[in-house]
């Protein structure tokens, strides 16, 4: 026993540790290391085929944004060159399908046509960076946001996001923490009721979207409720009493936020790039847990 | 001495460690968002012109620039029964008289929109029967009110005689105040 003290308070015993546990370190990264091709033939063709995850969000069939850093370049680049490129949201109102013409006013009380849903670009064939790369399956959610702002883009916390509703085929997309209805569920969307806020909610698609399918539409019209133009601020000055639209001249925004991760070990890559919990079933059902 | 071989030791059980870590999860992520609006203009303001002769008063409403489409609505006040005529107003039973087609004053407006209502005329011979002379002075004050036009959801504009555009909340002075960044 005291050998073997002595023998571990020795100096050539501390640095004997340290020289093996540089050792361990380096053959453990060796293992990261990939093979490389040591067969060299002329005749020998080698296809590399990456991956690569991509997201679209579609407005009333037109592309409203896409989420992949080199194709969201190449939109400003066809921006800036004057040819059509992924616009915002609300860029068109139409009614029924027919545009609203640009002298005609909006109608408060209408239901403008507003499908939002999300794509799974197939490839990206056009991306001059990355033509072979392949779209995976994905699982999305959307994050939508209302909310009012004056005409230099403050946000007017005072306004109600209530009153710039979206609509799923008659049915009212919940807005506000004082809302009723309970958590929001129709057309494989799921909301989660925990990341309610006055101006936002959070919805997750169940099903996994495989490249080049779309999710069903999370919204099908958008309005503004006939109640905000009733709202009015009075102010009297020496007895003359004026009355003032409090919604004149506001501007109502739409946000629509689209995430997309991994299917494969989606549960994990979920909590890790979402921070949610969720169960994924056999049949890759997601559901909030 | 004695410090640096303990140093030394605590070195190499750290690197010791690190081998030990599981390799870094990577997933595949990505996102996007998108944003747009558009600017909420209601109503406006209108203007009044009255004339009177023969025991009338005529009153025509205007729309002030800038005046998104609004429908209007006028009534007089008298201890003498009135009457009303006019083309295009129509009488919502409830005292006052209502101009079926919206007005509406702004830039690039189309033509359906006009920018004058009709004139409203008030018919004040009751009171000339009442008094029996001519009165040194009376006054027959008409008060119109405006509002937004409204629309179903279809897109098909409300009648003017609709009690839900004429409704309201009033809320006290400088309750729209701005601050905060845009989301």
């Amino acid at each position: 026993m005291k050998a073997v003290r002595k023998l571990a308070a020795s100096p050539a015993a501390a640095v004997g540790a340290l020289v093996l546990a540089i050792v361990l370190l380096g053959f453990g990264t060796v293992g990261g290391a990939r093979a490389a091709l040591t067969y060299y033939s002329d005749n020998y063709i080698s296809t590399v085929q990456l991956q690569e995850i991509g997201v679209s969000l579609y407005e009333n069939g037109r592309a409203a944004a896409t989420g992949n850093a080199r194709q969201a370049e190449q939109a400003v680049a066809q921006a800036r060159a004057g040819q059509n490129a992924l616009g915002g949201l609300l860029q068109t109102l139409t009614l029924d399908g027919r545009p609203q013409g640009e002298d005609e006013p909006f109608r408060l009380g209408a239901r403008y046509d507003e499908e939002l849903k999300v794509h799974n670009p197939t490839d990206n064939a056009s991306d001059r960076y990355n033509s072979s790369a392949r779209n995976i399956t994905q699982y999305v959610r959307v994050t939508i946001y209302r909310y009012w702002t004056d005409g230099d883009g403050n946000k007017l916390k005072v306004l109600d996001p209530k009153y710039i509703q979206l609509w799923l085929n008659g049915s009212l997309l919940p807005c506000g923490e004082d809302d009723p209805s309970g958590a929001f569920s129709a057309g494989g969307w799921l909301e989660d009721p925990a990341d309610r806020t006055d101006e936002r909610i959070v919805l997750y698609y169940t099903r996994p979207v495989a490249p080049g399918a779309d999710t069903a539409p999370f919204a099908s019209h958008f309005s503004i409720d006939p109640e905000a133009g009733l709202v009015v601020e009075q102010t009297e000055t020496d007895g003359a009493i004026a009355t003032a639209y409090l919604y004149n001249g506001a501007q109502f925004c739409l946000k629509v936020k689209v995430d997309a991760v991994q299917d494969h070990n989606a549960a994990d890559a979920i909590l890790s790039a979402w921070g949610r919990r969720v169960s994924v079933g056999p049949d890759g059902a997601l559901s909030l847990g | 001495m004695k410090k640096r071989r303990i140093l030394l030791a605590l070195l190499a059980m750290a690197l010791s460690a690190v081998t030990a870590l599981p390799a870094a999860m990577a997933y595949f992520t990505t996102s996007t968002s998108a944003l747009g609006g558009r600017t909420l203009w209601l109503g406006g303001g209108a203007g009044i012109e009255e004339t009177f002769g023969e025991w009338q008063k005529t009153a025509v409403i205007s729309a002030v620039a800038p005046s998104q489409p609004l429908y209007v609505r006028a009534r007089a006040y008298s201890k003498f029964p009135l009457s009303y005529k006019g083309d295009g107003w129509t009488d919502g039973g409830d005292g006052w008289w209502y101009y079926e087609m919206p007005l509406a004053n702004y830039q690039g407006q189309p033509d359906s929109l006009q920018k004058s209502a009709g004139p409203l005329i008030i018919c004040i011979e009751e009171v000339r029967l009442a008094l029996n002379e001519k009165p040194a002075g009376f006054e027959v004050p008409v008060v119109y009110e405006t509002a937004p036009v409204q629309y179903n959801e279809n897109g098909e504009r409300l009648p003017c005689t609709d009690p839900a555009i004429w409704g309201g909340t009033v809320v006290p002075a400088g309750s729209r105040q701005g601050g905060g960044d845009a989301g």
